[in-house]
């Protein structure tokens, strides 16, 4: 299982990773850190101090010219139209029935000119959509050219204010902007998945270990690297979406607690007369959270039942590393969604309770 | 990594060992190392009577649930408790403190058909 599979790709931090003592798993076509030493101690990094990410195996796809926010403004969701250059987004690209194609952040980074950064496992799909929808030449795929490093946690600003010359004070959640750390050109956003303070740092390949030891080098005892384990986790303490879990192409995005990203009065887009109707008609279920009893942790795919009968679908689940509650969201009949509420999770035949508690699980 | 001498070990990574009439049985080194943090050990019940392959617990990671699997047939006659509290023995101690549950076997011969350490050092290299 530790032999390097040669078909997927290494990130430009790669050998780093390895050498560091990375249990490396292939993931999205990439072969990446899932844990350097532990999760829970790197889950726990990011909540108290700060962690650093190789996220490169996410796609960066750019947007350029006079026609760039229209052809935003119909492939998602969110109205792009509000961004100032230095703002970004939440949003969905969606698909003609009101479905989730991807979640993705759209960043207004320069004048007439959009990036959108997609999840790793949709890179190929999104691509291939936005070739069908316009052409395959009206974006940039950047994919295989940068290096995203997510810096993440309360230290985090500490951290990048010693290396730009920028104060960071002036850049809310949701800004960025292109800086220099020494002679690194980067483009910083302060967006990420942690649900902590943190910035998205996005440079060239060829910058990419200089960005990734000066980081370290600076965080000192006040950072470690963090795997893609804890990063799963860590969306899920403040339940962030994760793209096949909570969220896919047949998703109802206001039963998946993503509707507030949904502006349906901004104009057409690509799966609006679906999704008013969805608003309209109403979802029999919902994204709702479970904290179950002790015993085996509620998992993605297992089923939920009430008095036997089948109820409910578990999307995500995991032992929460800050408070040790087994915490899952799973989708839930409309009547069963009342913080209090008792069901069941099955698995492998063993039969654990759970009762609908209030998400998220972990407030800042 | 470490797999001790006189141990017996499955394709499914448990091992077992003889101490007095009884079995002991627990996870290899390796496994312990793939799942990473264990969080949650889901044990048989003292008395219950289990085939050899048969899937007859759980182990919770941070990341993932797997099944344990029973090495050898025979009546579970002792659990360890101190998992139920200290999950993290499985990292810790893998052979000694984190010992999964004890049987008293049908028949010690069954050890004979697992893997020693040469054969599970072949095997963990194959795989």
């Amino acid at each position: 299982m530790d032999s390097h599979v040669t078909s997927s790709k290494q990130t430009a931090l790669y050998n780093w990773h390895v050498e560091h003592g990375a249990r490396m798993i292939e993931f999205a076509g990439f072969m990446m850190p899932v844990w350097y030493t532990s999760l829970n101690e790197e889950h726990r990094k990011v909540r108290e101090s700060a962690g650093a990410f190789d996220l490169t195996h996410m796609g960066e796809f750019f947007f350029r010219g006079p026609e760039a926010l229209d052809r935003i403004q119909w492939l998602t969701s969110n109205n792009a139209a509000k961004l100032a250059v230095g703002e970004a987004q939440y949003t969905l690209v969606t698909n003609e029935r009101g479905g989730i194609r991807d979640d993705v952040i759209v960043y207004h980074t320069g004048d007439e000119e959009y990036m959108l950064v997609v999840n790793a496992s949709n890179v190929a799909k999104i691509k291939a959509h936005i070739g069908e929808v316009f052409s395959p030449d009206v974006f940039e795929d950047r994919s295989d050219e940068i290096t995203l490093v997510a810096l993440q946690g309360p230290k985090a600003a500490d951290i990048l204010g010693k290396l730009i010359p920028e104060n960071l004070s002036q850049y809310p959640p949701f800004s960025v902007f292109k800086t220099k750390i020494g002679k690194i050109p980067l483009t910083v956003a302060r967006t990420g998945y942690t649900g902590e303070d943190g910035f998205e740092l996005f440079v060239e390949n060829s910058d990419a270990m200089d960005l990734w030891t000066t980081v370290l080098e600076t965080g000192g005892d006040g950072i470690l690297p963090i795997g893609l384990g804890a990063r799963d986790t860590l969306r899920l303490e403040v339940c962030y979406s994760l793209y096949g879990n909570e969220i896919g192409e047949d998703s109802n995005p206001f039963a998946a607690r993503v509707g507030w990203v949904v502006k349906l009065k901004k104009g057409d887009f690509m799966g609006r007369d679906a999704l008013i109707a969805m608003k309209d008609s109403g979802s029999d279920v919902q994204l709702a959270g479970l904290e179950s009893d002790p015993g085996p942790l509620p998992r993605h795919g297992l089923q939920v039942f009430q008095n036997g009968k089948e109820v409910g679908l578990v999307t995500s689940g995991c032992l929460s590393p800050m408070d040790g509650r087994r915490i899952a969201l799973a989708f839930l009949p409309n009547n069963l969604t009342a913080i209090g509420m008792r069901v069941e999770v099955e698995q492998r035949g063993r039969v654990t309770g759970a009762t609908v508690v209030e998400i998220p699980f972990y407030k800042r | 990594m470490n797999f001790p001498e006189g141990f017996h070990y499955t394709e499914s990574h448990e091992w077992a060992r003889m101490e007095g009439d009884e079995v002991l049985v627990g996870i290899t080194d390796f496994a312990q190392n793939e799942l990473g943090d264990i969080v949650y050990v889901e044990l048989p019940d003292i008395d219950d009577v289990l085939e050899g392959g048969e899937e007859c617990g759980m182990i919770d990671s941070a990341k993932t649930t797997s099944p344990i699997n029973n090495p050898v047939s025979g009546r579970v006659t002792r659990i360890n408790e101190q998992l139920v509290d200290h999950p993290e023995l499985l990292n810790k101690s893998p052979y000694d403190e984190g010992w999964l549950y004890a049987l008293e076997p049908d028949s010690m011969d069954d050890l004979a058909a697992l893997m020693d350490k040469a054969d599970y050092e072949k095997f963990i290299e194959e795989s």
